[in-house]
Formats: C-alpha cells, structure tokens, sequence
C-alpha cells in the first residue's frame, strides 16, 4: 500500500470503524501496516483523528437570550389571526349581543329605580363614611377627587331631571335614565369583553 | 414530557405554548447546525429563525410519515443552502473542482498543535468546502445523526450521502493539511 491508497482508504472509512478512530488499531491490518512504515502518513493520520475528533466533540453555541422573542414576534400576525381580527364589527355585536342581554336584566332591575334616591345615596352615611376613610389615611388627592364627583353628580341630577322631566313627564325620567344607563353598560361590557378576550389571548401566548 | 408529534397536533389546534416547546426542544440543534453550516453567528442566528417561521407556517404540509425532528432539519437546511445560493457563495469556492487526486500531500505536520488553533483551522477550512460537503458533515459529525437520516433530510439516496462524507472528508483532510503546510513553507 502506497501514501495515496492509504489516503483513499482512511477517507473512506465508515462506521463503526470511523467511531474507533481514536486508536489506529481501527484499522484494516494493510492500512496499519503502512502506518508503522511511513512516518508521513502517521503525523497525516494523527492530523486526521484530531480533525474528526472535533467535530465529533463540538459544544453547542450559547444562544442569544431573545431567540425564542424574536420568532414569536415575527410570527405575530400568525400566531394571532384573532387578535388580529379582534375589532372588528362582526366581532363587537357578537359581544354586544351578550352586553344587551345583560342590560336587559339591569333594565328590570333599575326599572323601579328612583333617581331622587340617588342624592339622598351620596349623602348616605356610606358616602360619609368613605371621605372619612380618604381622610385618615392622608389621600387628600383622592378625597378631594371623590367631593368634586359628588358635586357634579348631586348638581346634574336636579338639573337633568327637571329637564326631563319638563320635556317628558315625570314617568319619562327615570325611563331615560334607565335607557342611558342601559345603553353605557351594553357599550361598555361590550368594549371591555374584546379587550379582555385580546389580553387573554396575549397572556396565553407568552413563553 | 409530550412527543413532537403531541406538540404538533396542539400546535395545529391553535395551542401556541406548544410552539414555543418546540422551539425550546431544537433551537440549539438547529442554531448549532446553522452555525456550522454558514459560518457566523448574524447569519446563523436569521437561519435558525427563518427555520422556526418557516416550520410554524409550513406545518399543515408536514406529513407525519417522517419524524418531525428530520422535517426541520429539512427545513433548516434548505434554509442554510438558499442563504448560501443568495449569496452566491458557491462561486468562491473554486477548491470544489478540484480533484481530490490533484491535491498535493504535504510533510507531515508537527505532531501536536495547539487544540483552540487547531479547532480555528478545522472550521476555517470546513467554511471553504463547497456547501453540499460541509452540510453532510455536520449532519454526520457534529449532528451525529444517521446516513437513513441525512439521506431523507437531503432527499438524496443513501449512497450519494455516504459518497458525499467521503468527497467532504477528503476535502477537509486536504485543506486542514494544506494549512499547516503553507505555514511550514512560510516559515
């Protein structure tokens, strides 16, 4: 056996052969024959085991910390064709049907409601109660917040409802009243249904 | 712990957590390969990316006769070679036409070399080999996966695969020698 066929021949080793590289007594006797006689083809040989034995031992790379964000979010548009379509009308009445559900409930529950109650509820030892709580703890921001919407809401609703009552009658206050309210509440848990069901689905999809 | 094939059926049906433990279960493998394969890291972290895009949004045409584990490597190195071709790598590869025959044999190198200079060199070679070889040794080597395996993720046969290690083996022997013996004629 000639350098060039010992050449071939070592790259033409399979396994398990190849796997036993490590120790030239892997080798096909011809080829370890050559080996004792040529000191070239040793160092050659020795070059070789060294070769294969890196890249049999390569470590896997450290990867970069954001790896699995990036993918997410170049897929963002496919992993989220709800959200996506989120707003859209089709959408918004499918909740809104639910939200008119429930604001058919609270029409019967407010039916009887009677708006003058309202004024005598903020000036209920319950809403003194709550200042004197904002008091003591010291949230004079908050306090102050609470008086001004006590004060705008005790100077709307005689205004409102004498308003009303002039154009309406006094049978139509506490229907508008009721139908405002209704209305709000159907909007609201409608918007606040879509917005929920987008945050659930974002929530869901984080690592 | 779920099978890939589990996590690939959640996935289908919108369970987007499962994605993500697939990711997790092969990142490394894939960025590991991509790496070898392109030779830097920018490169090979957009490889392994466009891997995991490419599967999410390829998923409805894996068939589940193949391992999963095979479909992206699949994926991965088409996505190596299609990065490569762009590139227009392969024209500077001009070692690639040369006969193996050809290639001159050198003194022996010194018997011990450095191992980190040693490992620089091995892989600056195994860049400059044409990307066909360099795939298959990495699949092989560092991959450690099988010729029935590279032969479905290469779509070649089996004995194409196995004269590829041989013509890529050669290669690297030839060039990692050829290194070391342009450093002993300078010196």
């Amino acid at each position: 056996m000639n350098c060039k066929i010992f050449h071939i021949q070592l790259d033409k080793l399979e396994a398990p052969q190849l796997d036993r590289l490590e120790s030239p007594r892997a080798l096909p006797p011809e080829m370890r024959a050559h080996l004792n006689l040529c000191e070239a083809c040793r160092g050659h040989f020795h070059l070789y085991q060294q070769t294969l034995a890196i890249l049999e031992n390569d470590a896997a790379p450290n990867l970069p910390a954001d790896f699995n964000a990036k993918i997410l979010a170049r897929l963002e548009p496919a992993l989220a064709p709800v959200h996506a379509a989120a707003f859209n009308w089709k959408r918004v009445f499918v909740y809104a049907g639910y939200a008119f559900a429930l604001g058919l409930a609270l029409w019967f529950g407010f039916k009887n409601f009677d708006w003058r109650a309202a004024q005598q509820l903020l000036h209920s030892p319950a809403a003194q109660q709550i200042q004197q709580w904002l008091a003591a703890i010291g949230a004079t921001e908050t306090l102050q917040a609470f008086q001004r919407f006590v004060a705008n809401v005790l100077s709307l609703i005689p205004i409102s409802g004498s308003f009303i009552e002039k154009m309406f009658g006094t049978e139509a206050l506490p229907r508008a009243f009721n139908l405002t309210l209704m209305l709000l509440l159907t909007f609201t848990v409608a918007k606040a249904s879509v917005f929920l069901e987008s945050w659930v689905r974002q929530i869901s999809r984080r690592p | 712990m779920k099978n890939d094939h589990e996590l690939v059926a959640k996935i289908r049906a919108g369970d987007q957590r499962a994605f993500v433990e697939l990711i997790d279960r092969y990142k490394a493998r894939i960025y590991h390969t991509t790496l070898r394969i392109l030779g830097n890291r920018e490169d090979a972290e957009e490889a392994s990316q466009d891997t995991f895009v490419r599967a999410y949004r390829g998923l409805e045409n894996f068939r589940e006769e193949a391992t999963f584990s095979t479909w992206i490597y699949r994926v991965c190195v088409n996505t190596c070679l299609n990065k490569l071709e762009s590139r227009k790598r392969f024209q500077a590869q001009d070692i690639d036409q040369t006969p193996i025959e050809e290639l001159p044999f050198t003194e022996s190198p010194e018997a011990d070399f450095a191992e980190e200079d040693l490992q620089t060199r091995v892989f600056s070679a195994m860049e400059k080999l044409p990307a066909k070889y360099r795939t298959v040794l990495v699949l092989y080597h560092i991959q450690h996966l099988a010729y029935q395996e590279i032969a479905e993720i290469m779509q070649m046969p089996m004995g194409s695969i196995k004269t590829h290690l041989f013509r890529a083996r050669a290669l690297l022997r030839e060039r990692v020698l050829r290194e070391f013996s342009h450093e002993e004629f300078v010196a």
